[in-house]
């Protein structure tokens, strides 16, 4: 029975708990009440895994009306994996969450904010699920629109949050609005939303329309991908939202901006033979390696922690579309496998800095003196994430920069080649920032007062995957190298 | 001539849009960024609206003597889309009311000194 509906339980479960959680009283109760919701919900993300790791494609009509003209949850195995990622970084982030929130969050108001945390991860598993593109826009601004109040809820510390969540609102909803008109033109010239149906027609569909609509979608996901000219929100957004939820955002919600690219170019990219398309993988790379370089040499410049890791993740998202752009099944494939590396890195790294946040009270670089010595197991794993995302081998980082170094050599790009090769070197000198304002001799010494034990579990487990992902990177290459076969070949 | 007439909806639509993100992108107070954002969803919602509207055709209800009937799809996805802009205008005024009420502002140059991010942390103050 749950086996059989998981596909819609994974949205349903989130969305319906979401109002239960903020009507609880106490912050304690709905803390541990989010935790094993959001466990929940990854127990039927990976039954779900379980279920298309074969190739299956789980069809699911909702309210019995046979897609396309009802509304259908597609699950590939893309999805699958995508909604594994979301409910395991939600799990992860829900454990330590209650802790990182004491002292800047009124205990009263925790429960709502709980609430909004479990309407985001619905929004964004939905995304990932729905077969329809109408959908895609409504589960696009649930999740938005809780992110808006998230991010607000870091002015408890800082009342720069205040401006950070407006300014994402602000551009978050011209992006959902131009996805909408996008949608509009796809509609009037082949008269269905069903995303596989859609696909099928555009390619009788009068070229002009479809040309302007996907347009239209790609400047809409853009926004939210904080592609380069349009990432202005993100860093503000990850850098004052409440230390827990900018983790949960680092792993997830430019994540899912990148899935969306690669499910639309189903239908939106170039695929040859075919007519009615727009090549927008051509714009890719030379937007990745702007993002790359840019991304990374703002990031040496800053002067707080999070800050850095913000624009760092910029580079790196670029680094997905440069792969995205390369093209064909591996190109596909190397993008999805720098995606799920990032996001554990990425996600370790917040989740300690979030620690630190805790003990410290600050993230800014020239307040992280001594922190070799009072926390030197969160000061391990900074490192640890610094050696990743410079690409040393025996990390995931090697393994994901090694995949489009690898593809781009084949296809001469030197040019690719070259910025990766650059923004390496670049890497080593912001994580250096890191490792010598860890090493620095505080003002004055202080007790050794490491890791609050809530983070132990999801540092130490993101740790352990960055190398595990490193020594053992087999599984994850066969997954993603399946995934975009399934893509490319039984696309519909 | 004809087309000046006959697409007037789709004109209005255009000069709405282009409104609407101007004042986005060009107030520099918050509420009227909103405002704008406002303008720019509605245009989307006509849009939507003048395209299920087919010539001569009645309202999508059965009945003999009918059989053009204009399409309700449209009407019913911007159902949705209406109740998440004002969902977003909500959310977004709200915030504005507690930037004015933390930094005593909602013009955008005042706003900017005061949220660059060399300055230290300062919670927010409530009332």
């Amino acid at each position: 029975m749950i086996a059989q509906h998981a596909a819609v339980l994974v949205v349903v479960l989130p969305l319906l708990c979401a109002p239960l959680v903020a009507l609880l009283r106490d912050a304690r109760i709905a803390g541990a009440a989010v935790l094993i919701i959001a466990a929940l919900d990854a127990a039927l993300a990976t039954l779900l895994l379980c279920q298309t790791l074969d190739g299956t494609v789980i069809s699911y009509a909702l309210g019995n009306w046979a897609p396309p003209i009802g509304i259908e949850y597609r699950i590939d195995l893309l999805a699958a994996a995508m909604a594994c990622l979301l409910s395991y970084a939600a799990t992860l982030v829900a454990l330590f969450l209650p802790v990182s929130l004491r002292g800047t969050i009124a205990p009263g108001d925790q429960p709502r904010l709980f609430a909004a945390f479990l309407l985001c991860l619905a929004g964004l598993v939905g995304i990932v699920v729905t077969g329809d593109i109408f959908n895609v826009f409504v589960f696009l601004e649930i999740s938005s629109l809780s992110t808006y109040v998230l991010i607000a809820m870091g002015a408890g510390a800082d009342r720069r949050a205040l401006t950070a969540a407006f300014d994402y609102l602000v551009l978050g909803a011209t992006g959902a609005t131009f996805f909408v008109i996008g949608i509009a033109f796809l509609y009037v010239v082949t008269g269905t939303l069903n995303m596989a149906d859609l696909g099928e027609r555009m390619a009788t569909a009068p070229k002009r329309a479809v040309i302007v609509g996907s347009s239209f979608i790609f400047v809409g996901i853009a926004l939210k991908a904080a592609m380069l000219p349009l990432h202005r929100w993100m860093p503000n957004a990850y850098a004052y939202a409440p230390a827990g939820i900018g983790t949960f955002l680092a792993m997830t919600a430019t994540k899912v901006s990148i899935y969306l690219l690669i499910r639309m170019s189903d239908f939106v990219f170039d695929t040859p033979g075919e007519i009615g398309r727009v090549n927008f993988a051509a714009l890719l790379p030379p937007i990745g390696l702007a993002m790359l370089v840019a991304g990374s040499v703002i990031a040496v410049t800053t002067k707080d922690l999070r800050r850095l890791l913000a624009y760092s993740s910029i580079a790196n998202l670029g680094l997905m579309l440069v792969a995205l752009g390369l093209g064909g099944i591996a190109g596909i494939a190397a993008a999805l496998v720098n995606l799920f590396n990032h996001a554990i890195i990425k996600g370790g790294m917040f989740a300690t800095t979030a620690a630190v946040l805790h003990r410290r009270g600050t993230t800014r670089m020239d307040a992280l003196a001594g922190l070799s010595r009072d926390m030197p197991v969160a000061f391990g794993f900074l490192v640890l994430g610094g050696l990743a995302l410079i690409g040393v081998p025996l990390t995931a980082g090697f393994v994901s920069k090694l995949l489009v170094v690898k593809l781009a050599f084949e296809q001469a790009n030197w040019l690719v080649v070259g910025g990766v090769m650059l923004t390496s070197l670049i890497t080593v000198a912001y994580v250096w920032r890191i490792v010598e304002a860890g090493m620095a001799a505080p003002a004055k010494t202080a007790p050794r007062h490491d890791l609050h034990p809530a983070f132990l579990l999801p540092v130490g487990l993101l740790g352990a995957a960055t190398i595990g992902l490193g020594i053992w990177s087999e599984p994850m290459l066969t997954l993603a190298g399946r995934i975009a076969a399934q893509m490319i070949g039984g696309a519909p | 001539m004809s087309d000046l007439v006959g697409l007037f909806p789709y004109w209005a639509v255009i000069i709405l849009m282009m409104t609407g993100l101007y004042i986005v992108i060009a107030q520099g107070n918050l509420v009227k960024k909103l405002i704008g954002l406002g303008i720019f969803q509605v245009s989307v919602f006509v849009l939507y609206i003048a395209i299920g509207v087919v010539d001569g055709a009645t309202p999508p209800i059965l009945s003999p003597g009918f059989n053009s009937y204009s399409n309700p799809l449209p009407s019913v996805l911007i159902l949705t889309a209406i109740v998440v802009g004002v969902a977003t205008l909500a959310v977004g005024l709200a915030l504005a009311v507690r930037i004015r009420e933390s930094f005593g502002t909602i013009e955008e140059e005042d706003l900017l000194p005061l949220t660059v991010p060399e300055l230290p942390p300062e919670p927010e103050a409530r009332p």
